[in-house]
């Protein structure tokens, strides 16, 4: 049984539901919609559910996102979010960054001005904490040191710049400068 | 005077002007309402909840809710400078009070939510209106609220109580009574009270704002409802 309910609408009372999400307990103890959404009633465990039809846009664990790197503090790198589970973001999101373990120089993980490809780990503290950890993860596109071009991989994993000759070394993804529109879901 | 006593605009004095409430009506906007109430033209648009910025002003145990309340320059009669003025910063804040207590800010600490209050055409009342439409707006962003609020306003001329305010009335009346209210949770939001009214006045002034109140939420619910009509997909699956 699938209906429509608006904030505030009762759905029942504490004895007659459960409320799980989108649902809460006023102070005269019935449940009530918290979302414009579909209510979704299992009368046999004697739950309620509300779906809301449009969902704010926010990071949650197990995302996917790309960002670039603004500033590293430490070994902690600093990055602004650009794309979530291939889609462009529309407003800012900060997210912290480990090196996936202990490393001499950090320079030599990743660096300011970098594109990443990270998971979203933890949302403790208030914090969207990134993890580059595994195969699939890590920088996508790295920029020169020294001449700031787009730095081209090399079969034996380092990275070499194609104007200046220099060359550096990152955690790269297997997706480095591969499907970059893809990942940018353009 | 006939039998019947008729208001300026050929109104009853229980009368409501004609209304109508429109919801997702913005694109870019996370949620947007416009409402029609008489000649009021107001669009309501949200966005949110997103980071705050600066950092030191967040709160660590809710979301901040700012809410503007602007009227275009060609709202008016005569040209009103787009530069918020006294009256409309104070309004902002009324509007943001009434809503904070329908809007479960406790669910988004250290973010913000925005408000933004667009008066194209202004024909009094327009607080109370655009009340009505920031809660539809607010609920079609898929913000969690304790319930919609929904606003109407009573007044007095020549001696009696008439409802919905229009803009010759509220300048020549003699008292305006704006109230906001959940309808729900039958708990009173705003109110205030310019000019003087007895106590017998103000309570039949009272009901019949809170009358008004409740067509305007069935409006709001039937704007709402065929939001989902009009939709070809439903985007937020979130079984969890």
């Amino acid at each position: 049984m699938d209906k429509i309910v608006v904030p505030g609408e009762k759905i029942g009372a504490i004895e007659e539901y459960i409320g799980l999400n989108g649902t809460y307990e006023d102070s005269d103890g019935n449940v009530r919609s918290k979302y414009f959404g579909i209510l979704s009633l299992n009368r046999e465990k004697h739950e309620a559910l509300v779906i809301r039809i449009r969902k704010p846009v926010l990071i949650e664990v197990g995302d996917e996102v790309v960002g670039r790197i603004f500033n590293i503090s430490g070994v902690f790198g600093y990055v602004r979010l650009e794309v979530k589970n291939g889609k462009p973001l529309d407003r800012s999101f900060i997210g912290i960054l480990y090196p996936p373990r202990a490393v001499r120089e950090i320079k030599n993980v990743y660096n300011v001005g970098d594109y990443i490809l990270a998971k979203v780990v933890s949302l403790k503290n208030r914090a969207i904490h990134l993890s580059i950890a595994g195969k699939k993860y890590g920088v996508i596109r790295a920029f020169c040191r020294v001449c700031g071009s787009i730095l081209i991989k090399k079969i034996n994993g380092i990275l070499k710049c194609h104007k200046c000759g220099n060359i550096e070394r990152r955690k790269i993804s297997i997706h480095y400068d591969k499907e970059w529109g893809k990942i940018y879901g353009y | 005077m006939s039998e019947e006593f008729r208001r300026v605009d050929g109104r009853k004095p229980d009368e409501m002007r004609s209304y109508k409430i429109k919801a997702h009506v913005l694109k870019n906007a996370d949620g947007s309402a416009e409402i029609r109430l008489g000649k009021n033209w107001i669009v309501a648009a949200v966005y949110g909840p997103k980071e705050h910025f600066p950092k030191f002003e967040v709160l660590h145990d809710r979301a901040i809710l700012n809410c503007r309340y602007h009227m275009t320059p060609y709202s008016t009669s005569e040209r009103k400078s787009p530069k918020p003025s006294r009256r409309e910063i104070e309004l902002s804040k009324v509007i943001r009070s009434a809503l904070e207590q329908a809007v479960i800010l406790e669910e988004y600490p250290e973010m913000s939510i925005d408000v933004f209050i667009e008066v194209l055409q202004a024909d009094g009342s327009t607080r109370v209106a655009s009340i009505t439409a920031a809660a539809v707006a607010l609920a079609d962003a898929g913000i969690p609220m304790k319930d919609l609020v929904v606003g109407c306003s009573a007044g007095k001329i020549n001696g009696r109580i008439i409802v919905d305010v229009g803009e010759y009335e509220d300048k020549e009346g003699e008292a305006d009574l704006p109230i906001a209210i959940m309808p729900n949770l039958r708990r009173v939001v705003l109110l205030q009270m310019d000019g003087k009214l007895t106590h017998e006045e103000f309570k039949k002034a009272f009901d019949m704002a809170l009358k008004g109140a409740y067509k305007l939420y069935e409006e709001q619910i039937n704007a709402l409802k065929s939001v989902i009509k009009n939709m070809e997909v439903l985007e937020g699956e979130d079984r969890e």
